[in-house]
């Protein structure tokens, strides 16, 4: 019995909602059209919830590590800014009604924090490249040639001072991304899905386990 | 003697060897400059060539009838809003000037503010602005991404409330929609670094709404594959940004990055041309068969 509940029972729901959001699709049919309308409501304010979870998650996590004094400093920054913003934020809506979209300190944290820091922390990704690409782009091969051309023009050609060096660098940049990139890339996409419907099939029929976190 | 009495060749690297080993110490000075002094100090270096993706979708949204309705994914982090959020108040700008109706949502938390700042920048205000809820509304944040498109495109009221806690099906701005579904918008338009692929999935393909993309450069090579069935044009990063800025007339922070994008990339070219050289010739020194 538990063998059924535990490994069936999880493959039967799995296809019954497969089959009923593949029906929705292809047929035009109020009353399954609504209910799988009410389907994707259901998994949207599921992943509402998730954000709760991650939060919980978050915090015993790093109350974890300040109790055995790994990250102190590190652990008490995020928490401290974490609750003071969703306490501030609630707090603001419940009693003031100001939606948290609309809050000017919640907003203030974002863009005086956030978003220098995240912003930060992506545009330091400029050197990696300068450096990574003067220490690998080595025209040692013939495949290696092709790709350090390609990545020349189109960097030259993609970059307004292209155009002023050489204007049919701006035509080669196209012709490389509009023939053989998009070429190639059709090819992955369309490798990509077949192996993705692939792996639905198998799924669905129950062939594949490992998203019942067992690891069968 | 040095070595511990072994004999150890005092080895002299030759020029050729120091160019492909150049400290990247160096590498990050030289970008740093090549990156900052622009910024600081613009140079006014030409704006360059108006890419087709561009001017594709400027078309398309200058070809567009009055009241027509362009749905706004904002898929930004702060990471990506350095190279996609310009581009998206280019648009906005130019959504604003042609009448047509503007509906914003976030698939990302992170990306609500800049659905507030797009409007600030080009509106003046966000829900209290005249327009609000006759040609501009911002749904706020929808989790799950595609199935959160999926659903907004199958219901307009998918979101019964927007991001101010305002009530969507009283508003002026969805009263004559016909079908209340994605057959009604004329064009999505997706901003971040992640791919449109799933925009495509679950409105162009299904409701026949054409998609379009104000994205990371990197990105770019990924959209390709969609041109120009199911994407009508797109902008590619801060030049793509900067390109719409200059056709609506309007530059702002992408154009005034040019300068040191077209440096930054001069310079990595530089580096790589220096080191191939470096290579080719310390090869050339290494007798045959040694």
């Amino acid at each position: 019995m538990s063998m059924v509940i535990k490994r069936y029972i999880p493959i039967v729901i799995l296809a019954a909602i497969a089959f009923f959001m593949a029906g929705d699709t292809l047929l035009l049919e109020p009353v399954l059209n609504d209910l799988a309308s009410s389907g994707r409501s259901a998994v949207t304010i599921i992943g509402s919830f998730a954000v709760i979870l991650s939060v919980v998650m978050l915090s015993r996590l790093h109350v974890r590590r300040i109790q055995r004094k790994t990250t102190v400093v590190e652990s008490s920054v995020l928490l401290t800014c974490m609750w003071v913003t969703i306490i501030w934020g609630l707090y603001r809506f419940a009693v003031e009604g100001v939606s948290p979209a609309a809050e000017a300190t919640v907003q203030s944290i974002f863009y005086g924090i956030v978003s220098p820091g995240d912003s930060t922390i992506y545009s330091i990704l400029a050197f990696f490249i300068a450096a990574a690409a003067y220490r690998a782009f080595r025209a040692r091969s013939l495949e290696a040639t092709l790709l350090l051309a390609a990545g020349v023009l189109v960097m030259l050609g993609k970059a307004p001072i292209g155009a002023s060096i050489w204007l049919p660098l701006v035509d080669i940049q196209n012709w490389i991304m509009l023939v053989p990139n998009m070429a190639g890339s059709r090819v992955i996409i369309m490798s990509a899905i077949i192996a993705t419907i692939a792996l639905y099939i198998r799924i669905i029929f129950g062939y594949e386990r490992g998203w019942m976190g067992r690891g069968e | 003697m040095n070595g511990g009495g072994w004999g150890v060749a005092s080895e002299t690297k030759s020029l050729y060897t120091k160019l492909q080993e150049i400290d990247v110490r160096y590498v990050y000075l030289l970008i740093w400059i090549v990156v900052s002094i622009p910024i600081l100090w613009p140079i006014g270096l030409p704006p360059g060539v108006i890419s087709e993706e561009t001017t594709r979708l400027y078309q398309y949204i200058d070809n567009l009838p009055q009241r027509s309705i362009i749905v706004m994914i904002d898929d930004t982090g702060p990471a990506a809003a350095a190279e996609c959020h310009s581009g998206e108040i280019a648009v906005l700008y130019h959504c604003m000037m042609k009448g047509l109706r503007v509906l914003f949502y976030a698939s990302r938390t992170d990306a609500v503010p800049f659905i507030d700042d797009a409007m600030m920048k080009v509106l003046g205000k966000t829900s209290d602005q005249p327009d609000y809820g006759k040609l501009y509304v911002n749904l706020g944040y929808i989790p799950q991404g595609e199935i959160g498109l999926a659903g907004l495109a199958a219901n307009i009221f998918f979101k019964s409330v927007d991001a101010y806690g305002k009530d969507t099906e009283t508003m002026n701005f969805f009263a004559d929609l016909p079908t209340k579904t994605a057959r009604d918008w004329s064009l999505v338009i997706y901003y971040g670094a992640s791919n449109v692929d799933w925009v495509v999935r679950q409105v162009t393909d299904p409701y026949g709404c054409p998609t379009a993309g104000g994205v990371a450069a990197v990105l770019a090579s990924r959209i390709y594959p969609y041109c120009w069935d199911r994407v009508i044009g797109f902008l590619t990063g801060l030049a793509g940004s900067a390109q719409y800025e200059v056709l609506v007339k309007r530059p702002g922070e992408a154009a005034a990055g040019m300068d040191a994008q077209s440096l930054g990339h001069l310079a990595i070219i530089i580096m790589i041309v220096l080191g191939n050289i470096g290579y080719f010739a310390s090869r050339r020194k290494i007798p045959r068969g040694g």
